[in-house]
């Protein structure tokens, strides 16, 4: 019988039962990598590097989960708190890995025929042009579709940011996109 | 992308493709990151913890001169303006170094 998160929670819990939180690792970590490579303009060592940092805090403060909220939600918001911070401290380097993302992604106009890989890479690169906040909500809305209120807790700002940050992220990824859809054009 | 650029349908589309992230390691280098495994859990170390610190006490009480440290505690003191400045700025120090350094730390 397989073990559900909530069961496997209880064993780390209870005695940091390294081999249950090795099961969950797997079971969550194609989904967790995927979302920071969004948010970090698809640099995978970065990505995996946070995801990695939010697997052993999340390791760590196991005990503070609340079965009310799904897992998943829970390591969104150890994810995001990561990023932040990882943000925060590399503002003042000249230039960061993100940056380097982004310089290449002005680079590399979304084509009209998108491979599959070429479709998520452009996007993480489009995403990476608005603020952290922003894109983490328009990526927990438009791509893991959760709800205003799920957003509102992970992320833990108000209905009414959540909703401006999917107006404003909307609107500026439909400009950027058609940016790089006229540059290609010409 | 004509109206391609219609976000919601992009979103779509990254969604139904989304690819599976092999493992490659991953599992095995966050599990290598893990603090040790305890060898009792959280309740039995407190439960040990509280203990070894009543018997501690109960042991020392019979030679801890209690009285003579009483006595020597002060029943008043007094203030100087220049003592009450320092006492502000250290705390303030204080505080402003906690405020620096509570931040990164939350989950």
């Amino acid at each position: 019988m397989v073990a559900t998160d909530q069961a496997l929670i209880e064993r780390v819990a209870a005695n940091h039962c390294r081999d249950s939180f090795s099961i969950l690792v797997a079971r969550h970590q194609s989904d967790l990598r995927y979302s920071l490579r969004q948010m970090t303009g698809w640099d995978e060592a970065l990505a995996d590097d946070l995801a990695q940092e939010t697997f052993i805090k999340a390791f760590q403060a196991i005990g503070s989960y609340k079965s009310d909220a799904k897992f998943s939600s829970w390591l969104y918001r150890i994810a995001y708190n990561q990023m932040v911070s990882h943000f925060r401290l590399a503002r003042n380097r000249e230039v960061t890995g993100s940056e380097e993302a982004l310089t290449s992604a002005t680079e590399t106009p979304v084509s009209g025929e998108l491979s599959q890989q070429e479709l998520h890479q452009d996007l993480a690169r489009a995403m990476q042009q608005l603020p952290s906040q922003q894109r983490m909500v328009i990526h927990l809305y438009l791509h893991r579709q959760l709800t205003h209120q799920e957003i509102c807790t992970i992320m833990e700002i108000p209905l009414g940011t959540v909703k401006t940050c999917i107006t404003r992220g909307k609107a500026k990824l439909r400009e950027l996109l058609s940016s790089w859809q006229n540059e290609e054009a010409l | 992308m004509s109206k391609a650029t219609d976000i919601d349908n992009l979103f779509v589309q990254a969604r139904n493709s989304e690819p599976y992230l092999n493992d490659q390691g991953f599992v095995s280098r966050v599990t290598a990151g893990l603090p040790a495994e305890r060898k009792v859990s959280v309740a039995q170390e407190t439960v040990i913890t509280i203990a070894a610190t009543i018997l501690g006490g109960a042991v020392a009480y019979p030679f801890f001169p209690v009285g003579e440290i009483i006595a020597l505690i002060p029943s008043s003191f007094t203030i100087t303006p220049i003592g009450l400045l320092a006492a502000s700025g250290l705390a303030s120090g204080l505080f402003y170094w906690l405020a620096e350094h509570a931040a990164p730390n939350r989950i």
